[in-house]
């Protein structure tokens, strides 16, 4: 978030830019009524309420529209129960949001002929509201003021292909067919040059090809950093949270990635990895994390976390461990033994809001 | 009456009229943070355009926890509210339980113009939020700045409102100043439009 507004160029001329939409906004007396308001926000929460994909137009004269009360206003969602708003395209409304007349009209279908449409109705004295799909754009005058300023539709529609944290076990799914990809996992692993390096340093009898293909599958030193910001930068291009990023416990125990919904809950993601990665020198061969440490180690670890948030009094709605499973051959998934009867009371009460999710499984095909 | 009661008994006051007018808006039932939420927003808001007037929600004060700020009068309020069968707490949120005489004598507010004003702003603020709906309240809330400062220096403090140094106030005020500098004349433009400004700015930052 840009803090230092008075100073940055960029945003400067932004305004500058938008000069004529931002005081015409600001003169606009209808736009800017408390009726408008709570006509646009009743109507914005009523196609979020209620599973509307179609088109309709509503419209209610200027004088109506800046009339509207919020003590004297109808319930919105009634409105969209209402038949003569589900059987017709077209419907007039007046200041307390009843239905005073009702056309069936096939609407535009090419946006442009829609726009041009639109924009004409609105010169009659009616504000003309466009309800497409979750969206409401507006016409007023023969203006159409549906972009604000500051956002554009493409935007908003690139925002709602997001995927919803309830989707996660399927973002996962393409994520571990992402990782299939040359370009997604020769990060994690050390290149063709180091091994055939490597082969020297270890003074290896066996020839260089061999050597190369008995150790593609090593990892980088410190894989834990890559393999956590990988996964952080997908989740937050693939799934609708407002933000992936570590945190820190009060013993400075770390985080890897907590999420926050659209509502403000949390998620947990622990990231760990099996396998074996490079020793800082690059000289040597280095750490090597098994299944026993996952299972059961970072099984504990996650019930840890979630224990101490717990008592902190916040309200974890799920923590997922997620293991990058870099291991030479093809085994088990590092969860498939885990042993339930063996946590105890304080563990089961959190394992419920646990859950580990299949191992992504990464692998060296071709080194590079 | 005794300081925390009456407190208590504002707090109540605010909450049914916050939930009575998410309603009108079609908001059918608030979670409980967003309430914290919306509160907190409307009192770190409530100074920038109203500068030289004390704040008329100093009653509440928060801290900061990873959800969201948080204030204890509203938690116990919900609960009173809850006791007193004025809400229902379900799994998707609070939802308000009265209706006609009962809701109405609750939001009389024709002998109490603390209470009236206190309306007009949170009429306003929700009015504001209603743009976008409740689901963008909470980016609104972990976005401003005064809040961000707050989570960032892991303060298990109270979020100073009165301070000088209010970073949310100073964040608005260069804001408003940047239009100044860019738009010759912005006399149009009330503290109230940008505010709007301000939020459309934050939502575009979040969506992109």
């Amino acid at each position: 978030m840009e803090f230092n507004f008075e100073n940055n160029t960029d945003f400067l001329s932004l305004i500058k830019n938008k000069e004529n939409q931002i005081l015409d906004r600001a003169s606009d007396d209808i736009q800017e009524s408390e009726g408008f308001k709570i006509v646009f926000a009743g109507l914005k929460s009523m196609l979020k309420n209620n599973a509307f994909n179609g088109s309709k137009i509503v419209l209610i004269s200027e004088s109506e529209i800046t009339n509207v009360k919020i003590d004297e206003v109808n319930d919105f969602n009634d409105f969209f129960g209402n038949k003569n708003f589900a059987y017709n395209q077209i419907v007039t409304v007046d200041k307390k949001i009843d239905i005073i007349s009702a056309q069936r009209s096939e609407l535009p279908k090419d946006s442009n002929e829609a726009r041009k449409c639109f924009s004409e109705m609105s010169k009659k004295g009616d504000v003309v509201f466009l309800l497409l799909k979750n969206k409401v754009n507006y016409f007023i005058k023969g203006i159409d003021k549906s972009e604000s300023p500051f956002f554009s539709l493409a935007d908003v529609n690139k925002y709602n292909e997001k995927k919803d944290i309830s989707q996660i076990t399927e973002v996962f799914l393409e994520y571990q067919e992402s990782l299939k990809d040359r370009k997604s996992y020769c990060k994690f692993f050390i290149g063709l040059s180091h091994l055939k390096s490597l082969h020297k340093d270890l003074n290896s009898t066996d020839d260089v090809k061999k050597f190369v293909i008995d150790h593609k599958h090593l990892l980088r030193n410190k894989p834990e950093d890559t393999f956590r910001d990988d996964l952080r930068q997908f989740l937050t291009f693939n799934l609708k949270v407002s933000q992936v990023k570590e945190f820190l416990l009060e013993n400075m125990r770390r985080l890897d990635i907590y999420l926050y919904d659209e509502y403000g809950e949390i998620y947990l993601i622990e990231v760990k990895w099996v396998g074996q990665s490079v020793h800082q020198d690059g000289k040597q061969l280095g750490t090597t994390y098994t299944k026993k440490n996952i299972d059961p180690d970072a099984f504990y670890q996650a019930l840890d976390y979630l224990e101490e948030l717990d008592n902190k009094g916040e309200n974890i709605i799920r923590a997922y461990l997620v293991v990058f499973d870099a291991r030479k051959e093809d085994l088990d998934d590092t969860g498939k033994d885990f042993d339930k009867s063996l946590l105890n009371p304080t563990q089961i009460k959190h394992y419920r809001k646990f859950e580990k999710l299949n191992d992504l499984r990464v692998k060296n095909f071709h080194p590079s | 009456m005794d300081k925390d009661l009456k407190e208590l008994y504002q707090t109540n006051d605010d909450i049914v009229f916050i939930l009575n007018t998410s309603l009108k808006i079609g908001w059918k039932e608030i979670k409980p943070q967003s309430i914290n939420r919306i509160i907190y927003l409307s009192k770190v808001l409530y100074s920038f355009v109203n500068e030289s007037e004390p704040n008329i929600m100093e009653y509440y004060h928060f801290t900061s926890n990873i959800s969201g700020p948080i204030s204890s009068i509203i938690i116990k309020s919900l609960v009173d509210l809850e006791s007193r069968e004025f809400v229902t707490s379900e799994n998707s949120g609070i939802k308000l339980n009265i209706k006609d005489d009962s809701l109405e004598n609750i939001l009389d507010s024709s002998l109490d113009t603390d209470k009236r004003e206190r309306q007009e702003w949170y009429r306003r603020i929700i009015l504001l939020l209603g743009k976008y709906g409740e689901n963008k309240v909470f980016s609104f809330t972990i976005n401003d700045p005064l809040y961000l400062e707050n989570i960032e220096a892991n303060s298990a403090k109270e979020i100073a409102f009165e301070d000088s140094e209010n970073k949310t106030l100073k964040v608005l005020k260069s804001f408003k100043e940047a239009f100044e500098k860019s738009i010759k004349d912005t006399s149009t433009i009330s503290k109230e439009e940008y505010l709007e400004l301000y939020f459309d700015y934050v939502f575009s930052q979040i969506i992109k």
